[in-house]
């Protein structure tokens, strides 16, 4: 058997032994009426804590602009206007398909220092598809994620290549389904790949590889920073969330759903609703947008960073046109 | 609205707890997570009973709230050992158990990310675009994450563990 029917079956070999939720129903309605109960606590307490908070954290008067470099409250973390942290994206593809649609990217590094970047563009018409250019600085796993998959040799700029494709059927319309990836080591030594997926063909998906000149161009991120600590360096980066790694710690700025985290302390950034907490070894700042958008940032113990240090920082966020809201992929 | 609510949590409560149930392995957190997004979403039932699919908005609050959680024990990383007597073609129910145990075990060791992927998939057998949707990525990044978690099974399962398989890799 495939692991793909073995995984299936363990899920729902497994399904079987969940609770069956006889007493679920009386559960939730426990837990609704305590959130209610805090709720409305959190409403007559709010401007009193609010008022202790603000008095408490001289971080809170600091606005972006009143200078260069400026103390950060008791963590001692110096925050400093940040050159461009977003590395550029490697290679350029020109021309494109007329398909391709709007672009995002996603960078990721690992503590050992390799590095992946991707150039991912989406398109619906004629029917979905998606495009992605990926280059990093390790060789790629270019299995699509399915056993049933055939794999062939191609060039690509006169380099050996590997062309794999996976089908999926056919859709309504009669266009074939596929999952294609062409992956080669590129003259400067890094792996690329080209993947694609929906009703396309593998010559097209061949033409993107065949355009790709080793060009540069400047990645779009999902937020600039008026200040960072002067340390950082970029760990990943998707159009939802920045994370960088400074000092012993990691950084994390996240654009995602309003939840209601618990054990919080409410703040003010720069007008808007926000709260704070530090536990499990990790500051966090939940700062609400409005738009059922909400900004959250979050410092492990080792970046040195404290609650005054994310509330400075959060002030000198500003949204691109490029960030979507995602939850968390922790 | 109370009656609608108390209808859903009644009939669907038992197919949320099965969801939950796999995605976070444990049958205390199932319940926990399940009652924690269903209290969460309570005083908001009446918008949420209006669209098309209440019970699918609802699986993915329970997504998003278990790629969130905080209290969820921490992945642990597991050396796994070679099980060469796992090979099997599917004919045999003990070592087909066996196996279905040892994913069960390595699905622990997945980033959350990976395995939510992994269960969207194989699970709920839902298509690349929609798990897409349901996470609020791209459908390259789920492709990433099943590749991954995939290759991460493999090799923890051992060659011999998977010698039936045709995946490739590299």
């Amino acid at each position: 058997m495939s692991l793909d029917e073995d995984l299936r079956g363990a899920l729902h070999s497994r399904a079987e032994e969940a609770p069956t939720g006889t007493e679920l129903l009386a559960g939730v309605r426990r837990r609704s009426s305590r959130l209610a109960a805090r709720r409305r606590a959190i409403a007559t307490t709010v401007a009193v804590v609010g008022a202790v908070v603000l008095a408490a954290i001289p971080g809170l008067l600091f606005r972006p602009g009143s200078g260069p470099t400026t103390p950060s409250g008791p963590a001692e973390v110096e925050l400093v206007r940040p050159s461009n942290v977003v590395p550029s994206f490697p290679l350029t593809a020109t021309p494109l398909p007329g398909w391709v649609g709007v672009a995002s990217f996603t960078y990721a590094t690992t503590a050992q220092g390799s590095v992946e970047a991707a150039l991912n563009y989406e398109a619906t018409y004629p029917g979905p598809r998606d495009l992605s250019l990926l280059v990093s600085s390790l060789q790629w796993d270019v299995d699509l994620g399915n056993d049933q998959e055939t794999s062939h040799a191609a060039t690509v700029g006169g380099r050996d290549a590997t062309v794999r494709v996976q089908e999926h059927g056919t859709q309504e319309y009669g266009s074939a389904v596929r999952s294609i990836a062409v992956a080669w080591q590129a003259t400067t030594g890094e792996w690329v790949q080209v993947r694609a997926s929906g009703p396309v063909t593998e010559a097209e998906v061949l033409q993107v590889a065949n355009a790709l000149t080793v060009r540069p161009m400047q990645m779009t991120a999902p937020f600039t920073f008026a200040l960072l600590p002067r340390d950082v360096t970029l760990a990943v980066m998707n159009p939802s969330i920045m994370q960088f790694r400074t000092g012993a710690g990691l950084l994390a700025v996240a654009l995602e759903p309003v939840t209601e985290p618990s054990g919080t302390t409410a703040v003010d950034v720069n007008g808007h609703p926000a709260a704070a907490r530090h536990g499990s070894g990790v500051t966090e700042l939940f700062v609400e947008l409005g738009g059922d958008r909400m900004l959250h940032l979050t410092a492990g113990d080792g970046t040195g960073l404290a609650v005054v240090d994310l509330v400075v920082l959060a002030e000198g966020i500003a949204l691109e046109p490029a960030a979507v809201v995602s939850p968390p992929a922790r | 609205m109370a009656d609608t609510f108390d209808n859903f949590v009644t009939a669907r409560g038992a197919g949320l707890l099965r969801f939950a149930y796999v995605l976070c392995g444990d049958r205390h957190l199932a319940e926990d997570l399940v009652q924690e997004v269903l209290a969460r979403l309570h005083r908001r039932w009446a918008h949420i009973e209006e669209l098309a699919h209440p019970e699918a908005y609802v699986r993915k609050a329970v997504v998003r709230e278990f790629l969130s959680w905080r209290r969820r024990r921490s992945n642990r990383e597991l050396v796994a050992a070679y099980l060469p007597e796992r090979a099997h073609d599917g004919t045999d129910p003990a070592t087909r158990q066996a196996v279905f145990d040892e994913l069960w075990r390595l699905l622990e060791t997945l980033p959350r990310a990976q395995r939510a992927v992994l269960v969207l998939r194989f699970f709920e057998d839902l298509p690349d675009v929609r798990i897409a949707e349901v996470l609020g990525c791209t459908a390259v990044t789920v492709r990433v994450h099943a590749s991954r978690g995939l290759a991460r099974l493999r090799a923890s399962m051992g060659p011999a563990a998977t010698a039936t398989n045709s995946g490739v890799s590299g």
